[in-house]
C-alpha cells in the first residue's frame, strides 16, 4: 500500500470500516512511515481549527432564528394559498364592486312604491281661500307625511 | 408542552405527522436540525447570513417536499441532500456575483471590521483571532464546492462516509478520494496553524 492509499483509508480504519486485513496494513505503514503519521496529525489540527471557526460563527447566531424564520415562512405560504396574489391585487376592484352593488340594492328598494293603507287629513291652517292640508300615512311603524296641499298647489 | 409530545418521536414519525399538517411536528424537526443544519452551512458557504438563508430555504423545501420523502432514508440524509445543494447553488450564485468574503464581513460587523464576540476580548487576541478565521476561511473558500461539502459533511458533521456517500450521491471511493484532497489543500493552506507556527 502507498502513502497516497494509506491517507486514503486511514479513517475508514480508525472508523472499523476497512477490513481487518487492510487495516493491518494500514496501521504498519503509519508505524514505519514519518511523513504519513504526521499528515494524519495534521488532518486533526485541521478538523479542529474548521471546527472552532464554524462554531464562533454558530455561537453568534440567536437560538431559535431558524425556527422561527421558517414558521414565518410557512405561515406566509399557507396565506398566499388562501389568498392567491391575483386576488389580492383585485382586491380594490372587489370591493368597488361589492359597494356599488350595495348602492344599486338600497336604491332599488327606496324606489319601491309605499303602499298607503290609510292616512289622517288634519287641517293645518286656514286663512281666508288658503289653506294647508296634510296628509299622514299610518300605515308604518313611525307617521310620515305623504302630502301637503298648500294655496291650492300640490 | 408541544415540544415534550415530540421528544419521544423517531424523525420519521414526526414526517408522518407533519404529512398529515401537523406544523409542530415539523417545527420539531426544525428545532432537533437547525445548529447542525447551521454549522453545515456555514462550513460551505462561508458566513453566517448567506448560511442562515440557506438553511431557512433548505428546510421550506424540505417542508413542500414531505410527501416525496419515501422513508427509504433516514430523514437527516433527505433533509441534508436539500441542505447541501442549497448551500452549493448559494457559493455558485456568489462566486457569479463576486461577492468575497472581505465583502460580506465588513457587511456585518462595520468598520472594524471584527466578529462582535471579539469586541470583549483583549485586542491582540481579537486581531490574532479575526487573522486566523480569515485565513481559515481563505482556505475553505479555495476549495471546489463538492471537495468542500466532503469535507464539511465529515469534520463538522461529522458522517461516516457512507452516509456522505448517500447525501451527495456518490461512491465511498469518491468520498474518500475527495476528503483526501481536501484535506492536502487545506494542511497545506494552514500549515502554519496546523503546525503550530503561529
Amino acid at each position: 500500500m502507498n502513502c497516497r492509499e494509506v491517507r486514503e483509508k486511514f479513517e475508514l480504519v480508525e472508523m472499523g470500516g476497512a477490513g481487518h486485513g487492510e487495516a493491518e496494513e494500514v496501521r504498519r505503514h503509519l508505524a514505519s512511515c514519518r511523513e504519513c503519521s504526521a499528515y494524519v496529525e495534521d488532518v486533526k489540527r485541521t478538523g479542529e481549527l474548521l471546527r472552532q471557526f464554524v462554531s464562533e460563527e454558530v455561537e453568534k447566531v440567536p437560538e431559535n432564528a431558524v425556527l422561527s424564520r421558517v414558521e414565518a415562512s410557512i405561515r406566509e405560504e399557507r396565506e398566499k394559498k388562501i389568498f392567491p396574489r391575483f386576488l389580492t391585487r383585485l382586491a380594490p376592484v372587489i370591493v368597488g364592486l361589492l359597494a356599488l352593488a350595495a348602492v344599486m340594492f338600497y336604491s332599488s328598494i327606496e324606489e319601491k312604491p309605499s303602499r298607503v293603507a290609510s292616512f289622517d287629513v288634519t287641517v293645518e291652517s286656514v286663512e281666508a281661500v288658503n289653506a294647508t292640508v296634510v296628509l299622514v300615512n299610518k300605515g308604518e311603524d313611525s307617521p310620515k307625511v305623504i302630502w301637503i296641499i298648500e294655496r291650492e298647489e300640490t | 408542552m408541544s415540544e415534550e409530545r415530540f421528544r419521544e418521536k423517531s424523525d420519521e414519525e414526526l414526517v408522518r405527522d407533519a404529512v398529515r399538517k401537523d406544523e409542530e411536528a415539523f417545527s420539531e424537526l426544525v428545532r432537533r436540525y437547525q445548529n447542525r443544519a447551521v454549522a453545515v452551512a456555514v462550513g460551505i458557504v462561508g458566513n453566517r447570513d448567506d448560511a442562515l438563508d440557506v438553511v431557512q430555504e433548505a428546510f421550506l423545501k424540505a417542508y413542500r417536499s414531505l410527501r416525496n420523502f419515501h422513508f427509504d432514508s433516514k430523514f437527516y440524509t433527505w433533509f441534508y441532500r436539500i441542505l447541501v445543494n442549497q448551500a452549493i447553488d448559494r457559493v455558485r450564485e456568489s462566486s457569479r456575483r463576486g461577492v468575497s468574503f472581505d465583502e460580506t464581513w465588513m457587511k456585518e460587523d462595520g468598520e472594524a471590521g471584527l466578529p462582535r464576540s471579539d469586541y470583549r476580548t483583549p485586542p491582540d487576541e481579537a486581531a490574532e483571532r479575526k487573522e486566523m478565521s480569515a485565513v481559515i476561511k481563505e482556505a475553505i473558500e479555495s476549495l471546489p464546492e463538492h471537495h468542500r461539502t466532503v469535507i464539511v459533511l465529515r469534520e463538522i458533521e461529522g458522517l461516516r462516509y457512507e452516509e456522505i456517500a448517500a447525501v451527495m450521491g456518490i461512491s465511498i471511493g469518491t468520498v474518500m478520494s475527495r476528503l483526501h484532497y481536501a484535506r492536502e489543500r487545506l494542511r497545506e493552506k494552514l500549515s502554519g496553524y496546523v503546525r503550530g507556527e503561529r
